[in-house]
């Protein structure tokens, strides 16, 4: 059975999430997912499966709200894959809605490397609310809203009725030049941007036709760097290659994502995607999504030199090739 | 590689562990000599092409010289040398997706 796709909702307190939420509930377009709301409160809708993983505010002072809350929601979607299972609901996605100080990085790899969970569900993306009035100064003053923007597949602008967009736009941009950014229309998100992609390969093809220029550092030295080459990457080489990276940038790594043309089947790129140093399994599309065959990395990280990373891919591969 | 890439790869490392220290790369016979001097300690990393591929050795001040066959290998060495409190982040892959 395939594994079901997950979107993570995440964004600042009072952000706009749960409105969106509130919104989608209500489209037919949006029917068949369920939904997971680390907060309370949560709206409840007939058609809809809502579960709650209620957040423990105690332990967010204590510093231990990522334990607490992916225990929870390892066992809330452990639960209602075995209610589908039992043919009690039935749901073809899943979201989840972190809180509005959530760090999203443990939550994902807590969900990836949950073995009771392995190889049921698959994150499709990280869709990030800003709130267009208060965004600027929301993602200066809280490194929280920093983290949620910078691991985002999409950033979404909230309040877009009330203000220009563009300084919360430029702000968010700060921390994560390549994603793609989108407005709400009154608190609706068209589904599209909160339903899984298609492929996997929709969401990065946006997000890799922004990064193209986006190479530079900004605020905190959290820099956005891109890799695009025609050369294909033996596997080994790639398996190394994010091995090191992980090495050499432990926690600062903040994502990498991109389509690689891996040499042994450079007809059917490879899907990578990254969370700090927890990697997803590689998807293999059955075909490349446009005429477009160059590998495409986009790095997110702190302190990143621009090139570094095709720097270190280089001599990885030398050195696969010297050793063959 | 060649002393601008070895230069270029490790002010990279440098950069990412925040480590605040003088680099000087030079040819060293067939191969580059890297030396990295922080708060006046030396460490030299090399490379070379030796029978069985491109082999690292990295040398602390006062320490063994220890050689590496891999980029991984070096770079986690130095780390331990240069900047030891940072976090270790190995690595994981989640089996069929997330």
């Amino acid at each position: 059975m395939a594994p079901l796709p997950l979107t993570v909702l995440t964004g600042f307190l009072g952000s706009g999430k749960t409105t969106i939420l509130k919104h989608a509930l209500a489209d037919p377009a949006f029917a068949g997912t369920a939904v997971i709301v680390n907060e309370f409160g949560a709206v409840g809708l007939d058609h809809d499966l809502l579960e709650a993983a209620e957040e423990d505010l105690v332990a967010l002072s204590t510093g231990c709200l990522c334990c607490a809350v992916r225990g929870d929601l390892a066992l809330t979607i452990g639960n209602l894959l075995a209610r589908r299972t039992a043919g009690e609901i039935a749901f073809e996605r899943l979201v989840i809605e972190t809180s509005g100080l959530a760090d999203p990085a443990p939550i994902v790899q807590g969900l990836a490397l949950d073995s009771d969970l392995r190889g049921k569900i698959q994150l499709a993306r990280i869709v990030a609310t800003v709130d267009a009035v208060t965004g600027a100064e929301t993602l200066a003053n809280h490194p929280e809203a920093r983290k949620q923007a910078a691991f985002a597949d999409v950033l979404v602008l909230t309040k877009s009725d009330l203000v220009a967009t563009e300084p919360a736009v430029q702000a968010a941009r700060r921390f994560n030049a390549s994603a793609p950014t989108v407005t709400t229309n009154r608190g609706r998100l068209a589904p599209e941007h909160l339903l899984p992609p298609a492929t996997p390969a929709r969401v990065l093809a946006d997000t890799l036709a922004l990064a193209e220029d986006a190479e530079a550092e900004h605020t905190e030295g959290i820099a956005t760097v891109t890799l695009v080459r025609p050369e294909p990457v033996p596997a080994i080489a790639l398996t190394l290659f994010l091995e090191a990276l992980a090495e050499a940038c432990g926690p600062d790594l903040l994502r990498v994502k991109g389509l690689v043309q891996i040499a042994e089947a450079p007809d059917t790129p490879a899907v990578v995607h990254g969370v700090q140093h927890v990697f997803h399994a590689l998807d293999w599309l059955e075909a490349w999504p446009t005429d477009d065959r160059n590998t495409r990395l986009v790095f997110i990280g702190r302190r990143l030199m621009p090139g570094w990373p095709r720097l270190l891919l280089q001599q990885i591969e030398r050195e696969v090739a010297a050793a063959a | 590689m060649n002393p601008a890439e070895l230069e270029a790869l490790l002010s990279g490392l440098l950069r990412l562990w925040q480590v605040e220290a003088r680099l000087s790369v030079a040819r060293e016979g067939e191969g580059l000599r890297a030396d990295i001097t922080k708060a006046g300690a030396l460490v030299t990393v090399e490379q070379s092409v030796q029978p069985f591929g491109i082999a690292w050795h990295v040398q602390a001040e006062g320490k063994r010289r220890l050689a590496y066959p891999s980029t991984i290998g070096m770079i986690k060495h130095l780390r331990e040398v240069l900047a030891p409190e940072r976090g270790v982040a190995r690595v994981m892959f989640a089996a069929g997706g997330a």
